[in-house]
C-alpha cells in the first residue's frame, strides 16, 4: 500500500519566471512627459461612449450638480433613515446620475423637447447652451438664435418678417420674399422663458415644435428634426401667459434644476477666480456632427425593449384611462370621456363605490397616457439604455425614466385617498417620488396577478399572432369560445380595474377578428 | 500679449486668439496654479524666437509649429518642467539654443521634433551622471548635417549615449552603421582630422567599452597599462544609492552591485556609468580574465599594477574587458581595464 504521507508534490510547486536583467531600447530616449507625436485622431468612440463622455465632461468641468438622483444598483446597496419623516438616504452601489445633466443630455440624443424648470440662476440657460455647443454651433451661433420669451413677442420677433421692399412691390405672395429667423434651421433649439411668450405666439411657436414647420404668408420654412429646450421659472405658475395645454402637451420630458449645494462653493469659487465659461472651452471630442446625431438616433432606436418589460409597461399604462363611472359602453368608460362631458373626474371616482380605492391607481389620476406619451416613454427608455451602454431596455432604466416622461402629462388628484395614507403627503409636491411610486406599486401587482406566467390574454395574442392563413371555421368557433370563456369568468364577481378595461377591449377585440373571419369562411363556403 | 511680441508670432496669436484663449482656459480648470503670466513670459522669450526662426526658413509650417509650441509649453508650464520654478531648467535651455538652429526639422515634423527634443532633455536631467548640456552641444553640431528630423534625432540617441547614457551603448552602436557615416562621425564626436574609416572605429569601440572614439588614435597604441578608468556610486546620504558599502558580481556579460537592501545592475563606459534596479538577479563572483590580491595588486595580459586603494578588497567581479572593485572603506564601485597609455 502507497505511503499516503510520503507523497510529495511534484517541482516546482510555485512555477515562477526566473528574474531576467532588464533590456534597454534607444527609443526611450524620446518618450516621456510630452507626447512627440501628432495626437492621431482617435478611433471613433462609438457614440454611445461619447454620449458619455460628454455626461462627465459636463458634470465634472461645466454644471456643478452632485446629484445621484437617477439611482442604479449592482447588487446590495446601504440605506440609511433620517428624521421623524423616516427620510432614506440611498448610497447607490452602481453608477448613478444625475437628472439636470442627463436628461437634457438623453433629450439631446432623442431629439426630442425638454422642458428645464426652476428658480432663476439654477442653471436652466446654462445647461440649453451647452447642449447647443455640443451639436457643434458656436457660442456665439446658439445665444443669437436664442428665443427669449417676453410678454411684446410676435409672430414675427419668432419666426421671421417678410421682406419690406417685396411687400411694396410683389404682385402675387410668392413674389414676397421671406427672412427667416436663424433659428429655425438650427438642430438644437432654445426657448428661454417659454411661458412669458404671448398666447397668440405660442400658436406659431406651436406649429414648429409640433409640425416642425413656420409659415408665414404663405411660405413655408421646413425644419430640421431638432433637440428643443424651453425654460420656464415655474410651471405651476410664475409666467406671464397660462401656456396653451396643446404646446404644453408637445413637451416631452420635463426636469427640475437641482438645488446649489452649498458644500461644493469652492468650485464656484474657482470658476470665478478663473474666470471660465465652461461653455467656452467644450472639448473638440464631445461634439457632435449633424451625421454623428442622426446616426445616434438611429442606434437608439433600435436597442430592444423585451417583451416582459413591454408588458409591464403596458400593464403600468393601462392603470390610469379608465373611469368606470363615465359612460355606460365600455369602450367610453374612460376619464376622457368624462373631462369632454365637462365632468368632474373625482366627484366621478367618489361615487364609484365597492372598489379600494388605494389599490386602484387609476384614483390618483384626472388623465391617462396619450398614445404621444407612450411612444415618448418608450424612446427615452432605450435612450436611457443607449446611454448605459445596453442593447436592450432593462426594467430600472423604465423605472428611472417614467416620473421624468409623465411629470406634466399625469394630472394630480391631490385628494385622492393614496395622498392620505400614512406617509404618502409627501408625494403631493414630490411628482418624481410620486410617479415612480406608481410604477413600483404596478409592478408589484403586476408580480401579484403572475402575469409573466399566467395572462390568458398573452396566450390569445399569441394564439392571434400565428395569423388566420388555414384557421379551420371549426377551429375559429373553439377560440371564440375560448374567448368568451375568459371573459365569462372575469364577468364573476371580479371589479373591474384600469389593467381590465384594456385586457377586456383586446379580448374584444381578438373576437371580433375571429367573428369577421368566421363570416368569411362562411361567405366563401 | 501682442505688443509684447512681433512678427509672425504676433499675427499667429492675433489670428488664433480664441482658440488659444480656450487652450489656456482649459489647462487652467485641470491645473488651477497655471499662471497666465508665467506663460506669458514664456511665449515671449522661448517660443517667440522658434517662431521666427520657422518662419523665416519654411513661412507655411509658421501656424502648426507654432500651434505645437503653445500646446506643449502650456502642458510643460503645467507641470513645472519650464518657467520660473522649473524641475528641469534645461528643457527651458534646450528650446531657447536647439530649437530655433533645427527650424527646419521643426517645420517638416514639429510636435514630434518638440517633443522628441524635450523628452529627452527630460531624461537626461533625470539620469544621474548624466551630461544634458554637453547632449545639447552635440545635437547643435548635427544640427547643420542633417537634412530630415528622422536622422537628427536618431543620431540624438547616439549623442545621448555619449552624454552618459551607458546603457544605450549597444543600440547607438548599432544606430552608428545605421546612419550615414558623415551624422555618425559627428554624433560619435569623431575629430575631422580622424582619417579611419567608420567601420573600425565602430569595430575598435564595440570591442571596448573604456575607448573613446572622439579621442582615438589612428593606430592602436602599443602600450598598453592597468587604470582605474571610473569610480562609481556614492552613499545615499551623499546623493548616491548605497546605504552601506556596496559589494560587486557578475550576471553574464553585467555587473550587479547590492549594499544589503538592494540590488543594481551597473552599466558603464567610456561616457557615463548608470545604475538600473533588479531584484533576486542569480550573480557569480568571477575575476577572471583578471587577477586581484589582498594588496591591491591587479593582473592581467602579462600587465600589472598595484593599486593600494584596493588592498582588503570587499568583493571583486569581472567581466572581459573590466574589472569592478569595491572597499569596506568607500561607497564607490572602482572599475579597472586596461587601456591604452
Amino acid at each position: 500500500m502507497p505511503n499516503l504521507f510520503q507523497r510529495i508534490s511534484q517541482a516546482p510547486t510555485n512555477p515562477h519566471a526566473p528574474p531576467a536583467l532588464p533590456t534597454f531600447d534607444v527609443a526611450d530616449l524620446y518618450r516621456g512627459p510630452v507626447a512627440s507625436a501628432e495626437p492621431s485622431a482617435p478611433l471613433a468612440a462609438p457614440l454611445d461612449e461619447k454620449l458619455r463622455q460628454a455626461y462627465f465632461w459636463i458634470i465634472n468641468n461645466a454644471i456643478i450638480s452632485p446629484h445621484y438622483d437617477i439611482e442604479y444598483n449592482e447588487g446590495p446597496n446601504s440605506s440609511f433613515v433620517f428624521g421623524d419623516s423616516k427620510t432614506r438616504v440611498n448610497l447607490p452601489s452602481g453608477q448613478s446620475y444625475s437628472s439636470f445633466i442627463l436628461m437634457p443630455l438623453l433629450n439631446f440624443a432623442a431629439r426630442r423637447r425638454c422642458l428645464l424648470i426652476g428658480g432663476p440662476g439654477r442653471g436652466k440657460t446654462a445647461s440649453s447652451v451647452l447642449m447647443g455647443v455640443l451639436a457643434g454651433y458656436s457660442l456665439k451661433q446658439v445665444r443669437q438664435a436664442m428665443i427669449h420669451g417676453q410678454p411684446q413677442m410676435t409672430i414675427s420677433d419668432l419666426i421671421g418678417n417678410p421682406l419690406p421692399a417685396d411687400l411694396v412691390h410683389a404682385q402675387t405672395m410668392d413674389d414676397i420674399r421671406i427672412a427667416w429667423r436663424q433659428w429655425l434651421g438650427m438642430r438644437v433649439k432654445i426657448v428661454d422663458e417659454y411661458n412669458r411668450i404671448p398666447t397668440r405666439t405660442q400658436s406659431a411657436l406651436l406649429t414648429v415644435m409640433g409640425d416642425n414647420y413656420a409659415e408665414l404668408l404663405n411660405h413655408v420654412y421646413e425644419c430640421p428634426d431638432a433637440a428643443w429646450y424651453l425654460t420656464a421659472n415655474y410651471e405651476g405658475g410664475g409666467g406671464t401667459y397660462q401656456v396653451i395645454e396643446a404646446l404644453r402637451d408637445r413637451i416631452d420630458i420635463v426636469v427640475m434644476a437641482l438645488h446649489f449645494n452649498t458644500r461644493f462653493l469652492n468650485d464656484l469659487l474657482v470658476r470665478i477666480e478663473s474666470d471660465t465659461r465652461p461653455e467656452e472651452v467644450v472639448p473638440a471630442q464631445i461634439i457632435f456632427s449633424e451625421a454623428e446625431q442622426s446616426r445616434m438616433l438611429k442606434e437608439i432606436l433600435r436597442v430592444a425593449l423585451p417583451h416582459a418589460l413591454r408588458r409591464r409597461l403596458e400593464f403600468f399604462a393601462s392603470q390610469f384611462e379608465f373611469c368606470e363611472p363615465a359612460a355606460d359602453q365600455i369602450e367610453y368608460k374612460t376619464k376622457d370621456t368624462a373631462k369632454a362631458a365637462g365632468q368632474d373626474v373625482r366627484q366621478l371616482f367618489a361615487q364609484d363605490t365597492g372598489k379600494d380605492r388605494l389599490k386602484d391607481l387609476g384614483n390618483q389620476t384626472q388623465n391617462g397616457f396619450s398614445v404621444r406619451t407612450l411612444m415618448t416613454l418608450m424612446v427615452f427608455a432605450k435612450a436611457l439604455a443607449y446611454f448605459r451602454g445596453n442593447a436592450e431596455v432593462e426594467l430600472e432604466d423604465l423605472r428611472q425614466i417614467t416620473p421624468f416622461v409623465l411629470h406634466e402629462k399625469m394630472t394630480m388628484d391631490v385628494d385622492a385617498p393614496f395622498f392620505e395614507s400614512a406617509g404618502n403627503a409627501v408625494f403631493r409636491s414630490d411628482r418624481i417620488g410620486w410617479i415612480r411610486r406608481l410604477f413600483d406599486l404596478a409592478c408589484a401587482e403586476y408580480d401579484r396577478l403572475n402575469l409573466d406566467k399566467d395572462d390568458p390574454v398573452a396566450e390569445l395574442e399569441k394564439e392571434f399572432a400565428r395569423g388566420l392563413e388555414g384557421v379551420s371555421a371549426h377551429e375559429a368557433r373553439a377560440r371564440l369560445t375560448k374567448i368568451e370563456r375568459v371573459l365569462g369568468e372575469w364577468s364573476k364577481g371580479r371589479k373591474l380595474y384600469g389593467n381590465m378595461f384594456d385586457d377586456i377591449l383586446k379580448i374584444k377585440y381578438l373576437h371580433q377578428r375571429y367573428t369577421n373571419y368566421l363570416r368569411w369562411l362562411e361567405w366563401k363556403g | 500679449m501682442e505688443g509684447l511680441v512681433s512678427g509672425a508670432f504676433a499675427e499667429f496669436l492675433e489670428t488664433h486668439r480664441a482658440e488659444l484663449n480656450a487652450q489656456f482656459a482649459q489647462a487652467k480648470q485641470m491645473r488651477p496654479n497655471l499662471d497666465p503670466d508665467a506663460f506669458k513670459d514664456v511665449l515671449r522669450a522661448t517660443v517667440a524666437p522658434i517662431v521666427a526662426a520657422v518662419a523665416q526658413r519654411a513661412p507655411d509650417a509658421t501656424r502648426t509649429t507654432a500651434l505645437a509650441l503653445y500646446a506643449i509649453a502650456l502642458d510643460l508650464l503645467g507641470q513645472d518642467f519650464i518657467g520660473a520654478t522649473a524641475r528641469a531648467p534645461v528643457i527651458a535651455q534646450g528650446w531657447r539654443e536647439l530649437l530655433p538652429e533645427i527650424s527646419h526639422h521643426l517645420a517638416s515634423a514639429p510636435r514630434a521634433v518638440i517633443g522628441a527634443v524635450t523628452n529627452a532633455l527630460y531624461n537626461l536631467a533625470q539620469t544621474p551622471g548624466a551630461r544634458p548640456h554637453e547632449w545639447l552641444a552635440t545635437m547643435r553640431a548635427l544640427a547643420p548635417v542633417t537634412n530630415a528630423p528622422t536622422a537628427f534625432l536618431r543620431a540624438g540617441q547616439i549623442a545621448a549615449w555619449r552624454a552618459g547614457l551607458a546603457y544605450f551603448r549597444v543600440g547607438a552602436l548599432d544606430l552608428c552603421k545605421q546612419v550615414e557615416p558623415a551624422i555618425a562621425r559627428v554624433a560619435l564626436g569623431i575629430p575631422a582630422t580622424n582619417a579611419l574609416d567608420l567601420a573600425t572605429i565602430l569595430a575598435r569601440v564595440a570591442a571596448d567599452p573604456w575607448l573613446n572614439p572622439a579621442a582615438m588614435p589612428e593606430k592602436p597604441g602599443q602600450a598598453r597599462a592597468l587604470k582605474i578608468v571610473a569610480r562609481v556610486g556614492a552613499f545615499r546620504g551623499l546623493g548616491g544609492l548605497f546605504q552601506t558599502p556596496p559589494r560587486v558580481a557578475t550576471a553574464g556579460a553585467h555587473f550587479v552591485v547590492q549594499d544589503g537592501t538592494a540590488q543594481w545592475l551597473l552599466v558603464a563606459d567610456c561616457f557615463g556609468a548608470t545604475f538600473h534596479r533588479v531584484e533576486k538577479i542569480a550573480t557569480a563572483k568571477r575575476v577572471e580574465p583578471f587577477a586581484l590580491d589582498a594588496r591591491g595588486k591587479i593582473a592581467r595580459d602579462k600587465v600589472s599594477q598595484t593599486f593600494p586603494e584596493l588592498a582588503d578588497h570587499a568583493s571583486a567581479a569581472a567581466n572581459s574587458t573590466t574589472l569592478a572593485v569595491t572597499s569596506e572603506l568607500s561607497f564607490a564601485v572602482s572599475l579597472i581595464a586596461l587601456v591604452e597609455n
